[in-house]
């Protein structure tokens, strides 16, 4: 599985972005950059990446710098799969 | 094909449940119980049940749909709701689907989301049951944190760590209270049950598979646990491009989700046969 290819897909399903997450780079900012992202929608994606890679994501593990860009997210997620 | 329509109301142990039962007007080919989604995702999913239903009796399957004990208009309250009562309403589902045709057996289970929590403890005793099941959840544990985390969620942009984490409501109801998510009362023994909760193919799983999943872009990769189960059982598996019916803000449908199911299951009901005329 290409990591930074579904956590786009994800972001895209949950935000119902349709197909604009193709364009996303590294450095792009989510938290201030995507107005979709909300609390609740933090919440969806948190689980549907839960579903899609199968682990656990704690409260304590995540906080704002988690979805500061799409590389920190991709980055957090990278470290779940690793451990 | 002309279908038939029967709304009623099942007898369970202390109450009765709704029930829609869905059948061609001819001989059906196959019975099915839908196990439905939790709260408010068998909400957002109702429409698009319905209509599966309706698309599996025209392709020659009958199919049952009931509302557990304290969902819908059946009696009692979703805060006396357990997994153990909803299974004990499954089981009180396939006799009636049993008695109604006792030449087809055994019944197909049709789960989604969380229904497949539901299908575990009947595919224990019965190896094989053939499975639809349409986005599972396959982890107990993790959903009954994801509801607790919707619940926080509202909390998190002003005060993070506070009383509204996941954990402190897992305390809540560790220590005895009710709390109401996304306006269903969920009991503490109900915590309890969906924590322990699993649902994973026996090794020793025969009937038929078939393992749907939905994503909006087309070709996104099945889950983890999908990809598992494949490698235990003959499992079909396919992603299926559509909207989240179950979590979208708006109802939403997936006519592909329909179509792909109720081509996929014909196709194995006349594998079977064939399997069986060579027999």
């Amino acid at each position: 599985m290409d990591t930074r290819g579904e956590v786009l897909g994800v972001l895209d399903d949950v935000l119902s972005l349709k197909g604009r997450s193709a364009s996303f780079r590294d450095d792009m900012t989510l938290m201030s950059g995507l107005p979709e992202l909300d609390s609740m929608a933090v919440a969806n994606v948190l689980t549907a990446l839960e579903e899609r890679f199968g682990f656990t994501i704690d409260d304590d593990e995540i906080d704002a710098s988690t979805f500061e860009t799409v590389g920190t997210l991709v980055e957090f997620v990278r470290r779940k799969r690793a451990a | 094909m002309t279908i038939v329509q029967e709304a009623f109301y099942l007898p369970v142990d202390d109450g009765r449940c709704f029930a829609v039962y869905r059948a061609p007007h001819a001989d059906a080919r196959a019975t099915m119980l839908h196990l439905p989604a939790f709260g408010d995702e068998m909400n957002k999913a109702r429409a698009m049940t319905a209509c599966a239903a309706r698309a599996f009796a025209h392709a020659g399957v009958a199919v049952l749909q009931v509302d557990w004990e304290g969902c819908g208009d059946s009696s009692g309250e979703h805060r006396d709701a357990t997994l153990a009562r909803w299974v004990a309403n499954a089981r009180a589902a396939l006799t009636w689907l049993r008695a109604r045709h006792p030449d087809v057996s055994p019944p197909w289970l049709w789960a989604l989301r969380a229904g497949a929590l539901i299908a575990a403890p009947l595919i224990a005793q019965r190896s094989d049951v053939p499975l639809l099941l349409w986005q599972p959840v396959v982890n107990g544990k993790q959903y009954l944190m994801q509801l607790l985390r919707l619940k926080a969620a509202g909390a998190w942009a002003s005060a993070r760590g506070d009383a509204s984490s996941t954990k402190a409501l897992r305390a809540r109801l560790a220590s005895g209270e009710v709390l109401e998510i996304g306006g269903y009362d969920v009991s503490p023994a109900l915590a309890d049950e969906l924590e322990a909760a699993t649902f994973a193919l026996p090794v020793e799983h025969t009937g038929p598979v078939i393992w749907l999943e939905v994503s909006s872009s087309a070709h996104a990769s099945m889950s983890a646990a999908a990809t598992a189960a494949a490698h235990v059982a003959a499992v079909k598996t396919k992603t299926i491009a559509g909207p989240g019916f179950w979590q979208s803000v708006e109802i939403e449908r997936c006519d592909e989700l329909v179509a792909q199911s109720s081509s996929l299951v014909a196709e194995t009901l006349d594998a079977v046969r064939r399997a069986g005329a060579v027999l």
